[in-house]
Parts: C-alpha cells; sequence; structure tokens
C-alpha cells in the first residue's frame, strides 16, 4: 500500500472518533482494507511480468501485537493474483498452523476478488480444522492443527484476499516476546511488510539474518500509548526450488526480534519450560540401573560410563518412535517420561527428556541443547524463536575401569536421539556446526554443535573385483565400507527394509548395470546396531556385459554400488538459480579392478582426468595391471556450500568425472 | 490378494439406479450455470464440439480439491454437490465434477450419465458389491455406444485417460445398468514420439534438437509435468533428459506449443549441445584423422516411459502379474548428420523381437553423411502375466545390447 493510500484511509476514518479506537487497535479495518486492495489490485502486473510465477502475492502482511503482559497476537494478511493453475492449486487451500491448547485462530476475511469484479467467499465447510500431517499417527501432539481455508471461484487474473488471527488463549504472563520473519519465498511478492506494536517505552532489539538485507523500520506512535514499527521489502523475487539447495531462510531476508534480556534470559526461560517435563520417577531410576547395570556395575566388570550413557542413548533413540515436529511447533513444554515411557514415541521434546532424565537418574550431568538448523543466528538479537531442533548435552566422564568418574566437561556429548539412522558418535549434518544453546542453567552462551563427532568420518569406500569373461560376461564382487554421512545414509535407505524390498532394490542395482544382470548374493552389516559403521557387499554377474561387435570387444568400466554420491545427481543440470549446500564435507572413493580372460588384451584406455577447485576435488584415473585393468576414481568436498559463482566449476568437477566413466575400453583379443 | 465379498443386493442394476436416484437432485441448473453452457458452446456446430467445449472447461477451470482438506472430510460420501454450486465455487472433487459435466451435456442435449468406478483397481464383477472409489462420465451415441469421460484428469486432452483402460465402469440410469468395461487403447495411443536431429563435429561435439511429440497418457504426463513446474525448473529437468547423450549436454532453448490448449496435440523442441559426445581416438601412426567413436542416445531416463518399465522389470524372478495400467509405446528416430570427410565403418545391429504383449525394434543405417536410428516398443497389452515375465527380460536385455553398440567414423580415403 502507497504512503498516500494510508494517509487516505486514515483520513476517511478521522470522521468518528470510535473508529479511530478501533483503527489504533488493529491496523485493518474493513474500509481502508477495502481502498488497500482496490489499489493492490489495480496496480497488479500481469502475468507477463512474472514469467516465472504461477500466482502473485501482492501483499504479505504481519501484523504482531504485543500486549502489557508480552502475549502476542498475530495477524496475517494475504492478497495474492492468480495467474494460472499452478498458483490456483498452491493458493486454492491456504492454511495456518496453530497450538489448539494455547492459541485461537480466527479467520477474518477470505474472499475472491473475481476478474468481472464480484466477490466469492467460501462456504462454510470450506473453513475447517484439521491435524497437522505430520501426527497424524501420534495423537498425543493434536494440539497442533491447520486451519485451512478452501478458496471458490479461483480463476485466472482472480485475487484472493485472506485474513486470519492467532490470538494466545492463556493469560499468563510472558517473560518477554520475541520473532522471526522471512520476507521472501517461492513465490513473489509485490509487498511483504511486518508491523511489530509494543506498549510505550518497551525496548527490544531487531537485525537482520544477512547484512545487505538491512532495513530499517518506520516507526510511528499509536493512540493507546502504543508504538509501531514497520519493515517492508518490496518486489521479492522467486526462489526456484533446487536439489540441494539451502533452506529458505538461508536465501530470503530474516528479520528477527526480541524484548530478551540476553541469551541467559532466553535460556532460563526455555530451561524452565523444559524442566516442567524433568522428573526423577522411580521408573525412570529402575530403567537407568537396569539400562546400565554392565557398565557401571560394581561387580567383577568394569565400570565404563561412556558405555552407561551409550546404553541409555540407544534405548531411547531406537526404543521409541520419533514424531518429526520441530521444536516448538506444538508447544515447548515436554511430557513427563513416565507418559513417553507408556507412550512409547514422543516429539524431539519428549525423546529429549526421557533421554536426560535417564543420563541424570545414572548419575551423568545432560542438559537440552536448542539448536538452529535452518537460520543463522544473529548474537545481538536473543531470539528463541531462532531455535527448531533440541537436543542433548551430556557431561560423561573418561572413567575407566575401576577408577572414580572424573567430570570431563572439555569433551561433551552431543546426542540426539532422534538420531536413529546415525552411528553413536556422529552428528547429524542437518545439525553438525550449527548455533546451538546450552540450557545448563549456567552461562547460557551461544556456542556451536560440534562440526563431528568422535566417530565421524565422512567417508565411502568401494572396492569392486570383477572379471570378464571371453564370451563379454562381467561378474564380481563389491564391497563398500562407510562412515559418518554416507553410513547414516545407508541406514536410512535400507534399515527399514525387509528382505524382499531389498531384494527389489538390490534387483534395480543390478538393472542399473545392464538389463538382465542379477545380484548373486548380498549382505549387510547390522543396520540397527549404532555402535558399529555400516558395511556392504554384493556379488552380480551380468551376461553379456561387454559390447562384441564385428569382432571387437569393449566395454564401459561399471561402477556398480550401495552408497552413491549425490553431488553427481545436483549437478545434472547446469542451469542454477541457488548456492548447493554440500553438508558435510566428506569423501568418495571407487576402486575397481577387472581380470581379464586369457587371449584378451588392453587396446585403448581412456583418458585419466583430475579436477580441482576451491572445495571441490575429483579424479579418475585407469591403468592397465597385469592381468587386466584398474579403474579409480575419488571425489572429495571440502566444504559446505558452493555459492553460485562456484558452481559452473562444481559441476565441471563431477561432469569430467561422469564423462571419464562414460568411456570405453577397448581390448583386443 | 483374496478378498470376501458380501451383499444382499441382488444385481448391479440396483446399484445404478441407486446412484442415478442419489444424483437425480443436484442437476438442476441456474442462470448463471445455463448462460456459461450457452457461452461454452456458442459456436460449437457439433455434439463433438459441444462435449469437447465442456469437457475442457470442466477438466480445467474447476479445481479438484483434497478431500481430507475441503472440510475435513466433510466432503465425504457418495452424493455429488448440487452442479450450480460446484460451477459457483469452481471446486469439488471428483463426483462434483462429473455431475457438473453430466448437467452441463445433457443442457445441449448429449445423452450423458454419471458413472462410478475405480482408478487403482479392478472390479469384481461376480457380486454387486461396492467396490468404487471414482466417479466419470458416460456419454451414450444416438447408436446406442457408448463412450467416457474422466473430467477429474486435469490436463488430459484424451476425454478418459490410458490409465483406466479396461476398468469396470457402473454407468447410473433410471432403469438400471450393468457393469460395463472401458475398452483397451492400442499402445500407439499412448506414445512418445522423439525425433532427434543432429550434427556431430569432427571434434566429438554434438549439437541439434530433440522434439517430442507425446499423445495419450504420454502426453498427459508431460503436460502435467509442465503445468506444475515453473519454466525454469521446467528447463532443468529437460536438461536433465538430456543426459541420454551423456554428462555435460546442455538445453539450449526450450519451444513447445501451448500446454494449457487442450485442442492441440503437445510437442516439445528442445535445442541442445552436447560438447564431448563421442570419443576421440588419435590414429596410433601417421597423420590420419582421428577415428570417433560412440553409442546413440539409448531410451534409458524419465524422458521415456520404458524407464518406469525397466524399473519395474528388475527382479529376476516375479511372484505376480505386473500390472501397468495402461499401454505405452515409445518411437525414435534419429538422423544425426557425420563430420565432413567422415564416414560410418560400424554401425548398431538390427534388432526386431516381438512377442503378443510387447515388442522391439531398431535399426540403424548410414549413409555418405548421415546415420539415421529408428527404434521402437511397444506394450500392447497393460498385464504382463508372470508366465511371460523371462520373455519380457530378455527382451530388455536384447534391446539394451543393440543399444549398447557402437557407431565407429573413419575419415574417408
Amino acid at each position: 500500500m502507497s504512503t498516500k493510500a494510508i494517509h487516505d484511509a486514515r483520513c476517511r476514518m478521522q470522521g468518528a472518533k470510535w473508529a479511530v479506537v478501533l483503527a489504533s487497535a488493529f491496523w485493518f479495518l474493513p474500509l481502508g482494507l477495502a481502498a488497500e486492495i482496490d489499489d493492490l489490485k489495480k496496480a497488479a502486473p500481469g502475468r507477463e511480468a512474472y514469467p516465472e510465477a504461477g500466482a502473485l502475492i501482492l501483499l504479505d502482511r504481519r501484523v504482531v501485537t504485543i500486549d502489557k503482559n508480552n502475549r502476542a497476537t498475530t495477524e496475517r494478511y494475504l492478497v495474492v493474483k492468480i495467474f494460472e493453475d499452478r498458483g490456483r492449486d498452491e493458493f486454492g487451500d491456504i492454511t495456518q498452523k496453530f497450538n489448539r491448547d494455547g492459541q485461537v485462530v480466527e479467520v477474518l476475511e477470505a474472499r475472491t476478488h473475481k476478474p468481472d469484479g464480484t466477490m466469492a467467499k467460501p462456504e462454510a465447510r470450506a473453513i475447517s480444522d484439521v491435524s497437522a500431517p505430520e501426527v497424524f499417527d501420534a495423537m498425543a501432539y493434536t494440539n497442533a492443527m491447520l486451519k485451512v481455508v478452501s478458496f471458490p471461484a479461483l480463476e485466472k487474473d482472480a485475487v484472493i484476499e485472506y485474513r486470519v488471527r492467532v490470538k494466545p488463549k492463556r493469560g499468563t504472563r510472558e517473560d518477554g516476546f520475541s520473532g522471526v520473519v522471512r520476507f521472501g519465498g517461492f513465490y513473489p511478492a509485490l509487498k511483504r511488510e511486518f508491523e511489530l506494536i509494543v506498549p510505550e517505552g518497551v525496548s527490544f532489539r531487531h537485525d537482520w539474518t544477512r547484512e545487505e538485507d538491512a532495513v530499517q523500520p518506520q516507526t510511528r506512535a499509536l493512540p493507546g500509548k502504543r508504538t509501531s514499527y514497520v519493515w517492508q521489502i518490496n518486489s521479492t523475487p522467486q526462489i526456484t526450488e533446487e536439489p540441494g539447495m539451502p533452506s529458505l531462510a538461508r536465501l530470503v531476508p530474516v528479520l528477527v526480534y526480541s524484548s530478551y534480556r540476553d541469551w541467559t534470559q532466553v535460556a532460563e526461560k526455555l530451561k524452565q519450560e523444559f524442566d516442567q517435563g524433568l522428573t526423577q520417577s522411580p521408573e525412570v531410576k529402575r530403567l537407568a540401573d537396569s539400562l546400565t547395570a554392565g557398565p557401571l556395575s560394581r561387580g567383577p566388570a568394569p565400570r565404563d560410563p561412556g558405555l552407561a550413557a551409550r546404553a541409555i542413548f540407544l534405548y531411547v533413540t531406537q526404543k521409541f518412535r520419533s514424531i518429526r515436529l520441530d521444536y516448538g511447533d506444538a508447544g515447548y513444554d515436554a511430557h513427563k517420561p513416565d507418559q513417553i515411557l507408556q507412550w512409547k514415541y514422543g516429539d524431539c521434546r519428549d525423546k529429549n527428556c526421557l533421554l536426560i532424565s535417564l543420563l541424570r537418574a545414572a548419575g551423568f550431568d545432560a542438559f537440552p541443547v536448542i539448536v538452529s538448523r535452518t537460520l543463522p543466528v544473529v548474537k545481538s538479537v536473543p531470539c528463541p524463536d531462532v531455535f527448531d531442533w533440541l537436543a542433548t548435552m551430556a557431561y560423561v566422564p573418561t572413567g575407566t575401569a575401576g577408577q572414580t568418574a572424573v567430570d570431563n566437561r572439555q569433551s561433551p556429548l552431543f546426542l540426539d536421539p532422534f538420531a536413529e539412522y546415525h552411528l553413536y558418535g556422529t552428528i547429524p549434518s542437518d545439525q553438525a556446526g550449527r548455533e546451538a544453546l546450552v540450557l545448563d542453567g549456567e552461562s547460557a552462551q551461544l556456542s556451536a554443535v560440534p562440526p563431528k563427532g568422535d566417530a565421524q568420518t565422512d567417508l565411502a569406500i568401494t572396492r569392486a573385483e570383477l572379471s570378464l569373461s571371453a564370451t563379454g560376461d562381467l561378474a564380481g564382487t563389491v564391497l563398500t565400507e562407510v562412515g559418518g554421512y554416507y553410513d547414516a545414509r545407508i541406514r536410512a535407505n535400507w534399515r527399514n527394509q525387509t528382505l524382499s524390498d531389498r531384494k527389489r532394490a538390490m534387483a534395480q542395482t543390478a538393472s542399473s548395470i545392464k538389463t538382465g544382470a542379477q545380484i548373486d548374493t548380498f549382505w549387510f552389516s547390522d543396520l540397527n546396531d549404532l555402535t558399529q559403521p555400516v558395511t556392504a557387499g554384493f556379488r552380480f554377474s551380468a551376461p553379456r556385459y561387454a559390447v562384441t561387435q564385428k569382432g571387437e570387444l569393449s566395454l564401459r568400466m561399471a561402477s556398480p554400488a550401495i552408497a552413491g554420491e549425490p553431488l553427481f545427481g545436483i549437478v545434472a543440470s547446469g542451469r542454477r538459480t541457488n548456492p548447493v549446500e554440500s553438508r558435510p564435507p566428506r569423501k568418495y572413493s571407487y576402486e575397481c579392478s577387472l581380470k581379464l580372460p586369457s587371449g584378451v588384451k588392453v587396446d585403448i584406455l581412456p583418458d585419466s582426468v583430475a579436477a580441482s577447485h576451491e572445495g571441490i576435488s575429483t579424479q579418475g584415473a585407469w591403468s592397465r595391471t597385469a592381468d587386466g585393468v584398474r579403474f579409480a576414481y575419488v571425489v572429495g568436498v571440502e566444504k559446505d556450500r558452493f555459492e553460485m559463482g562456484e558452481f559452473a566449476e562444481l559441476k565441471a568437477a563431477l561432469d569430467a568425472l561422469n564423462r571419464a566413466q562414460f568411456r570405453e575400453v577397448y581390448f583386443l583379443k | 490378494m483374496t478378498r470376501l465379498l458380501v451383499c444382499t443386493q441382488s444385481d448391479w442394476q440396483t446399484w445404478s439406479r441407486w446412484y442415478y436416484k442419489l444424483c437425480s437432485t443436484q442437476y438442476e441448473i441456474d442462470s448463471a450455470l445455463a448462460r456459461a453452457i450457452d457461452s461454452l458452446t456458442a459456436g460449437a456446430d457439433s455434439e463433438d464440439a459441444k462435449v469437447r467445449a465442456l469437457y475442457n472447461f470442466v477438466n480445467q477451470m474447476i479445481r479438484y480439491v483434497e478431500t481430507s482438506y475441503a472440510g475435513s472430510g466433510r466432503k465425504a460420501g457418495y452424493q455429488p454437490e448440487k452442479i450450480s454450486l460446484t460451477f459457483q465455487k469452481r471446486y469439488g472433487v471428483c463426483r462434483d465434477k462429473a455431475a457438473l459435466l453430466v448437467g452441463m451435456l445433457r443442457r445441449v442435449s448429449v445423452d450423458a450419465y454419471i458413472t462410478l468406478t475405480n482408478g487403482g483397481s479392478q472390479t469384481d464383477p461376480e457380486l454387486p458389491v461396492d467396490q468404487f472409489n471414482h466417479a466419470t462420465v458416460a456419454v451414450k451415441r444416438s447408436d446406442g455406444s457408448i463412450y467416457y469421460l474422466d473430467p477429474t484428469v486435469e490436463n488430459s486432452r484424451d476425454y478418459y485417460p490410458g490409465s483406466e483402460m479396461n476398468r469396470a465402469v457402473l454407468v447410473a440410469s433410471k432403469e438400471g445398468d450393468d457393469l460395463r468395461f472401458t475398452p483397451l487403447v492400442p499402445a500407439d495411443s499412448n506414445q512418445l514420439k522423439v525425433r532427434i536431429y543432429d550434427t556431430l563435429a569432427a571434434d566429438g561435439s554434438l549439437s541439434g534438437a530433440v522434439e517430442l511429440t507425446p499423445n495419450g497418457l504420454q502426453e498427459l504426463r508431460f503436460r502435467s509435468l509442465i503445468q506444475w513446474l515453473p519454466p525454469e525448473q521446467q528447463k532443468q529437468t529437460m536438461e536433465r533428459y538430456l543426459r541420454v547423450f551423456g554428462p555435460g549436454a546442455r538445453l539450449d532453448t526450450i519451444t513447445m506449443t501451448d500446454p494449457r490448449d487442450l485442442m492441440r496435440p503437445l510437442e516439445i523442441q528442445l535445442h541442445f549441445t552436447v560438447p564431448d559426445f563421442a570419443t576421440v581416438l588419435k590414429a596410433k601412426t601417421g597423420s590420419r584423422k582421428p577415428t570417433l567413436r560412440y553409442t546413440l542416445p539409448k531410451a534409458g531416463n524419465g524422458m521415456f516411459p520404458s524407464s518406469i518399465f525397466t524399473w519395474a522389470s528388475s527382479m529376476p524372478q516375479r511372484k505376480y502379474d505386473m500390472d501397468f495400467h495402461s499401454t505405452f509405446a515409445w518411437h525414435l528416430v534419429h538422423e544425426m548428420t557425420l563430420p565432413k570427410g567422415y564416414k560410418a565403418v560400424l554401425v548398431p545391429d538390427p534388432l526386431a523381437l516381438s512377442h503378443a504383449r510387447f515388442e522391439a525394434e531398431s535399426e540403424t543405417r548410414s549413409t555418405d553423411h548421415q546415420v539415421t536410428n529408428q527404434a521402437w516398443f511397444r506394450l500392447k497389452h497393460p498385464l504382463v502375466p508372470v508366465a511371460e515375465y523371462q520373455d519380457l527380460r530378455d527382451l530388455l536385455a536384447a534391446s539394451e545390447e543393440i543399444e549398447r553398440q557402437h557407431v565407429m567414423l573413419k575419415a574417408k580415403e
């Protein structure tokens, strides 16, 4: 809305005192909105100005009003012009997430402005509350809800108008207020605006996650002794979804605000809420004793605190179903451990609550640690909302047999009981190195999740021993050893598969060698055992693999594997609009030896290749051996992120290797 | 899977009459809908033209809404919405869209009926038990024959998508109707035609164009893909398809007919460049020009319908029949102009394998300045029984062996 339009809208309301009062209470009023939406519709560009977009957000405005008890009421006003079916289907059902226990959602307006100038409103049954999709099988979290509005009469050039208010249910006073506002997304917007209304004299801090986005707020005094701060960014571009892209919050302007004094206060607030779940019930104590009976027994067996902590961690991680709700989605209060023990499932609050309770019952210091996986943390703004995950920091003495445990605070263990596909001692890549806050009730300084765990080697090594028959049949054994990142990928892909599923999936691997090839046998180490790195292998045969044509014999070196390197897929297209996130740094290597039948010799080998750029190196080499050919390649990923300017080099390095694999080896018979 | 069916109804006609009656109160046309029908069919001078105009409208302009969202499942059930309301709201579930189309067709004197069917699995015809999960439309021609329309399958230029072939359909009529089956559609009606014309340079680089002309289910697949992706993502996807030419293949430009226009077949043209397509093998002695070797692009990635087929047929043995829900075919024509001064001395062998349910052919020829490859694949019946599975595997393996054979070019003497 232009400044003039705001001014005009206000002037129209000046005649009536009650209207002024209401206008001060809420930014929106039908009269002002009607004028504003008319202006927006008139000024709205057509599809030709946004050829990539299925719809254009004309206005995305959020207004957060803080009351004297620091409780926030949020209003969202969304005006969207539909360009084509893609936009129609994207915005046809608009959802608002809310916590049913703590919040009330009111749809203040929902209507479609049809291109002919008439309006259509949703029928009553088209506005409904449904459980958030991620909790459909976990009844403990049905407070995580979506208010859904299905918009009627959508067609090209129709404009959706949606206004919703989310207000707190409870009357309790909060210690402070805070929030995170994203100014961008997968659809372009003409205007994105955020208004924060606070009681006069209340101070808060605000900043942007990226310096280049810094926009200062417009400030004005409002009646009722309140102050308004408005941040506005016009013409935010459309972000294109691409494989391997960073989180949206790392690509668009993000404003962070908070009235909390410092990180200590933030930590205290969250710790208080979390601590309500921590109880040392007899049941928890009994369980802790039973889990640690071996490692901590005082009998002839040695005491090993590390093994005891591991036993507790593995129990919570593997025996309790993980409900993947982000931290805060269903509230901040953890359920009590006794309850979680009954349910056998939990979200990140609950599984960490149980883990910490058990660790403490076993005599270890353990604390929750909140992590920001997707947002960069602005250190100068102590804002609890930047954190979206919860894990545990445990201080486990490095005690030895028979000795009294010594507190070792220099090397705490970072434990995520959701890391059910990660080798113990490995840190999930979405958390490694990310900013975190330990809720230990002491210093509460911002810190970082360690970049690597003790047992972490982000490495995949595959060795293939192949042999070729005189008729061109290929057969061989492929053995893969992995650690860290690749270990987690194999567990995630294979662990929950039945034997039949695995056979089917391995048949795909055979097909990727050649149609008609088959896996004779395959094996995995115990993928449920999080204490040992994964090893896996298979033996295959591929009849008529080599090309025999007019008496010639040639082949492409097959490189089948159980663990793949995803960067090859990410660079499959050279067109790119976003940086590539490639966490963590890692190394992938493949060594293949091919034994030739007697009477067959290598005639021509492809050229070896090597490419090295900042953050990526690839190498592929062929060589003749006493009885055949050896082919080896290595991909080294040395950094977390490749900016747009680096993508061409990243692709060139990987393509060079891919092309090399594409080449044929020619033989003489 | 063994199923137990229990019913008290004596025949399918009873179901047919019941659904006819349940829907009969919903077809009332208000003035706004009447005006829209008149407007949509204003230029239509035949029944076919009217059906096309109304089908396209309901298919594209009435948004399909998930039952779980549109009112927490409040739209669950059998009875369609009143059609004037569906028209006004411009959204609905399958039965709402089907009923609206029936009402609109009847308004222009087309003999149309709402039908019940099951898009996912076959209906057991022996006992008249409700096994339906989908509603479509049947139109009776003046000669008594019937054809079907499914307005829920958005972007389908075919009235009835190939994936719903050979499915049981119950036409809801006043007199009652028996269970019928939708017809099998020939493979060539669900075909992707790929024409490649390109030029190979002496340095091994390749440039040219790929023309994609899909029909039937293949056309729906491409229309849906294009519809769902912003243009930049369309280009990225198409560039990934171009990896049939090898790593590094680059999409230079893309042109296509309007994917929203259901009156016109979809055609897509991709102009491409591949820097290192052919292997350049330098002569071991003398100053002769190098030899060029390469394999022709094979129908192996998501561009081709056979990718899902190859995936499904990877198991050495099967316990159950393979049901692809549809016939399909692809036809590849590749015309490659050779670098000046070169001739082909080696091309892949011909292939011609035919089976009752599937067939494949490939033929590569060379002339003085060109190598031409033509290849076909047809799945002629959607179902491949276990007993014939090995034949299919053998055919696919043989096809791939031909695809892996080389073209070798040598300098002309």
